[in-house]
């Protein structure tokens, strides 16, 4: 009689130990494909920092990137800032360029962790690698109208997890993250519009819950799939 | 006139009298009303809350700490046999992760996570001088950073010592979290840490040095007050042989320690290193009124004990209204030219206090033994002369009248010796030296300062356009200036630094770039790292560099402060405008001010004493001659202290006036009596002799109270004290001394002087 009961136990858990885990990687799939999709995309983007006295800086830049490796950022303003690059090409091999200097110089890989240009992104935030890439998800709770997923990276990370909200469409629209203390430090909100056939995030807004700085960067126009060619990507075009 | 007061203090012995119950119930409810407050008392030990910001430096040292975060920094430092071991860099690294999980702290800066720019033949690194996920863990990854660290003025010999034995991590606190809860958790935290190779731990910086003080503030009144009290009841008990004679003043004192603890509280005062006296003071000041009112009591012998009591009342309160104006005067002379808010607070709370004991005293104490009718019997015999007088005072009165000339001889010589010791005084406002030898606080401080580059902080404020080379040009230039100039400045740290090397990276050498656009594009690939709360203002028009002195003495701090004194009476022009402060500045005002301190209030209570005493005993004559003693005392006190090393610091420098203030009573006995047995009819030899006998005995039983109460205070934690209570008992015994001494001799000589004394 026990040990019956045991066995169906067992044999139920078996059975949906690995459709809750595929569940949770079905649901970071469908997302990656919603999100990823473009072969490539042009965006002007407009950056507005506010600290934690309110006070406001706004930066616009374009970003062309292609695949889910090659991106380039390019500053248009304020003017101080104007011509500022960056290019992330496969490999974790990064650039700037600054035009004060005419130089380009390669940054190094261990600033992934590091603040981008004065907003509360980090260079891994930044990463166009897809969420499954990334990490390993667990699902936590699932209702009619979102999927609540615990996600723990697969490489060396500064936070110990990543709380991922999903609605029932399969967008983002809450990350939360959390120190090695855990401790939330960090949270971004997403705002999901389409375009044509594709979905983007036109408004990240990112929230550092230590310093209490926000970045809300907005999508201003997009073009996607216009055969960005790889010249783009290249120190050559960083510099023009 | 005289008549007219009498009256009016009878009539104010049987109003309270009448009102008995009533007034006893609205003690008790002021009492539980105040107890309330009481009980939330906290402890500021922070000597630079203290200052005042009528001093430029001390308020711009109070803002730019708030504004740049840096007075509130813990220092973490680790000990062990060699730090570029891969376990201890993993201790380093745990340490650092949990103190950044903590609430209540902002940035932590260590080893394992201290930003770095580094310049490589393919580019530039703006990181951190360590992977923290991939600690160094070869041998030769642990030299190479061995050599890095050592190849940067940045951080050989700051985080980590040069013979790299010792590290630190700096913790900047949130402003939001009170200091002493954060310190005190980030020691549960390291403590609950599993350390690997780390041997020791100390905690330096100002929180932790604020908590330690904090903590022995504490110790003292929750160790040394019931001590203090006990000492009191023995003498009570010893003085009074009645229960009545212990508990009437002892409540007194209870209720009007509670009284005042609870209008600090209320009206928003902390405890400091110096008002945690008070309670003890006011048990061995405050009691003595009470002594006095139970005493004239006893010595009435009327078989009606209520108007026994008033009579005794109607007596006394005069009297003793005397002896509380002159030491709350005494308390009083601190609220004027004090530099440090500490002290002016302690003056007004310990004259508060003294004030209720004395309302306490002669409103609450009738009010209570008629309500109890706990008078003493009418058959109570009045009290023998005691072993005391018969064996000390009337031999002592025989010497003091047959040899006068003699006793001012000896007074004089102790004088002149003890005038020299007065110039030999040194001074000490450093906090660190508040904490005895040995003490880890201590021994925190002098590892920073021998080791880690120094543990007072220096902040140099410069205000313009930030951006501008010629301003970081500055910047950068003064940080050289720094260094190279005073050896005891060995750590700068600037936003300068890090566009030097940055530029640096971009190939174009380690200095400021000459063109505006490459410093704001530099400053893109800064902005937003922690470190730049720090060392900008949000609206980049004003930067500091932050710097560390290492400690040898005052005289260092002072050369120092000229030093850059000068280099900014040079230097700073309207377009960069360059103000410094820190702790060599403070300090520095801080040792000036300690001397103005003690001048003003001294004068001050010598004027109030004299005109108080004077009054009172309608003649200047009288008055001088009734503070000759005291300032011969202080004179003595003050050159014990400069013979035998007493410094003057925070709390001795209240001695004087306390001494002025308490010992002034004495004298006052003293001449009183003398006139009551001359007017009496007895000649002026028969009349000191009396006096000697009956006073001497009043002052010596208050002398030993007083001065046991002092006198515990050895025994707390902080040097200080210690020394506060060397000094003010010894003082209340000099005074004592001088009293029945010196003062009679004094008396005597003049009134033989007089033709008309001469012929009787």
């Amino acid at each position: 009689m026990k040990t019956k009961h045991l066995l169906l136990v067992l044999i139920t858990f078996l059975l949906v130990m690995p459709l809750g885990a595929q569940t949770a990687d079905q649901i970071l799939d469908k997302v990656d494909q919603l999100t990823s999709a473009p072969k490539d995309a042009k965006q002007t983007i407009r950056m507005v920092l506010t600290d934690r006295n309110g006070r406001e800086q706004v930066r616009n830049a374009i970003i062309w990137q292609k695949g889910k490796d090659k991106r380039l950022i390019k500053f248009t303003s304020p003017a101080s800032y104007k011509g500022i690059s960056f290019l992330s090409l496969p490999n974790d091999v990064m650039y700037v360029y600054m035009p004060a200097y005419g130089k380009e110089r390669r940054i190094a890989s261990s600033v992934r962790n590091q603040k981008f240009a004065g907003t509360d992104l980090t260079y891994e935030d930044l990463q166009a690698k897809s969420y499954k890439d990334k990490y390993n998800a667990r699902l936590l709770k699932k209702d009619a109208n979102q999927f609540v997923l615990e996600l723990t990276s697969k490489e060396r990370s500064q936070y110990s997890k990543v709380i991922l909200t999903v609605n029932k469409n399969y967008l983002p629209v809450k990350a939360e993250f959390f120190n090695r203390g855990n401790q939330k430090v960090k949270e971004l909100t997403f705002n999901f519009v389409k375009s044509g056939n594709y979905w983007y995030a036109k408004v990240i807004t990112a929230k550092d819950l230590k310093t209490k700085h926000s970045t809300r960067m907005e999508v201003i126009s997009t073009q996607f799939d216009t055969g960005l060619s790889d010249n783009i990507f290249s120190i050559r075009f960083m510099k023009q | 006139m005289e008549e007219k007061i009498n009256k009016t203090m009878l009539k104010l012995a049987q109003w309270v009298v009448k009102w008995r119950l009533p007034i006893v119930l609205i003690v008790l409810a002021l009492t539980v009303f105040f107890g309330y407050y009481a009980a939330q008392i906290k402890v500021d030990a922070n000597i630079v809350n203290s200052l005042p910001d009528s001093d430029p430096a001390a308020k711009l040292y109070k803002e730019v700490g708030k504004k740049y975060q840096g007075n509130t920094t813990g220092i973490i430092i680790l000990q062990t046999d060699n730090v570029f071991r891969t376990d201890v860099l993993e201790d380093i690294r745990d340490i650092t992760d949990s103190l950044m999980a903590m609430n209540g702290i902002t940035h932590v800066t260590s080893l394992t996570n201290i930003i770095d720019i580094r310049t490589s033949e393919w580019g530039m690194e703006i990181g951190r001088l360590v992977d923290e996920y991939d600690l160094p863990d070869t041998p030769e990854e642990l030299a190479q950073l061995r050599d890095r660290v050592f190849s940067k003025d940045m951080y050989r010999g700051i985080i980590v010592s040069e013979d790299s034995t010792t590290t630190s991590i700096i913790a900047t606190y949130s402003p939001d979290v009170p200091e002493d809860s954060i310190s005190q958790a980030i020691k549960n935290v390291v403590s609950q840490i599993p350390l690997r190779h780390v041997e020791k731990i100390y905690y330096a910086g100002m929180p932790f040095m604020m908590l330690d003080t904090a903590n022995i503030i504490f110790n003292d009144l929750k160790v040394l007050l019931p001590i203090t009290s006990l000492i009191i009841i023995i003498i009570l008990a010893l003085g009074f042989r009645s229960v009545r004679g212990v508990v009437l003043p002892l409540l007194n004192v209870g209720i009007a320690i509670i009284w005042t603890m609870g209008l600090m509280v209320l009206t928003g005062h902390k405890l400091t290193m110096i008002s945690d006296t008070i309670p003890g003071i006011l048990l061995a000041l405050g009691s003595a009124y009470t002594i006095h009112v139970l005493n004239r009591l006893n010595e009435i012998n009327l078989s009606d004990r209520q108007k026994a009591l008033v009579q005794a009342m109607a007596f006394i309160t005069i009297p003793v209204f005397l002896a509380y104006i002159t030491t709350a005067f005494g308390f009083t002379s601190f609220i004027f030219g004090s530099y440090l808010t500490m002290i002016r607070d302690y003056g007004i709370f310990t004259a508060i206090g003294i004030t209720f004991s004395f309302l306490l005293a002669v409103i609450f104490t009738p009010a209570v033994i008629s309500l109890f009718s706990a008078y003493r019997s009418k058959d109570a015999k009045r009290p023998q002369e005691t072993r005391f007088v018969n064996r000390v005072l009337v031999p002592l009165s025989i010497g003091v009248t047959r040899h006068p000339k003699r006793v001012i001889a000896i007074w004089l010589g102790l004088t002149v010796i003890f005038f020299f010791g007065i110039f030999l005084i040194r001074r000490e406002v450093d906090m660190v030296d508040y904490f005895r030898e040995g003490s880890p606080s201590r021994v925190a401080q002098e590892i920073l300062d021998s080791k880690l580059g120094g543990s007072s902080p220096i902040y140099m404020v410069f205000d313009g356009d930030v951006q501008d080379p010629q301003f970081l040009k500055k910047m950068f230039d003064t940080e050289q200036y720094m260094k190279e100039h005073s050896p005891y400045v060995s750590y700068t740290f600037s936003v300068a630094d890090l566009i030097a090397q940055m530029n640096e990276a971009m190939g174009e050498g380690y200095r400021i770039p000459d063109e505006r656009a490459k410093i704001e594009q530099l400053w893109m690939m800064i902005e937003g790292e922690d470190v730049m709360e720090q060392l900008v203002s949000p609206d980049l028009d004003e930067a500091i560099i932050q710097a560390r002195f290492a400690k040898v003495d005052s005289k260092a701090y002072a050369d120092f402060v000229k030093l850059m004194d000068d280099y900014i009476k040079r230097n700073s022009s309207d377009k960069i405008k360059m103000s410094i402060t820190g702790l060599p500045h403070t300090y520095t005002n801080m040792d000036r001010s300690l001397i103005v301190s003690q001048y003003t209030s001294l004068v001050i209570a010598i004027i109030l004493m004299l005109i108080i005493v004077s009054l009172t005993l309608w003649s200047l004559r009288c008055g001088l001659m009734a503070i000759v003693p005291l300032i011969i005392t202080i004179i003595i006190s003050y050159g014990f202290m400069g013979y035998v090393g007493i410094t003057l610091n925070v709390a001795t420098v209240l001695v004087a006036s306390i001494t002025l203030g308490v010992g002034i009573d004495y004298s006052v006995h003293i001449v009183s009596h003398y006139r009551a047995y001359r007017q009496s009819g007895l000649d002026v030899t028969e009349a000191l002799k009396e006096t000697i006998r009956t006073s001497g005995n009043a002052i010596f039983i208050n002398l030993v109270a007083v001065a046991a109460g002092f006198f515990i205070f050895i025994f707390s934690k902080l040097v200080p004290l210690n020394q506060f209570a060397i000094l003010m008992s010894l003082s209340m015994v000099v005074a004592g001394l001088a009293a029945v001494t010196l003062l009679p001799a004094i008396i005597f000589t003049t009134e033989k002087q007089n033709p008309k004394n001469t012929e009787q």
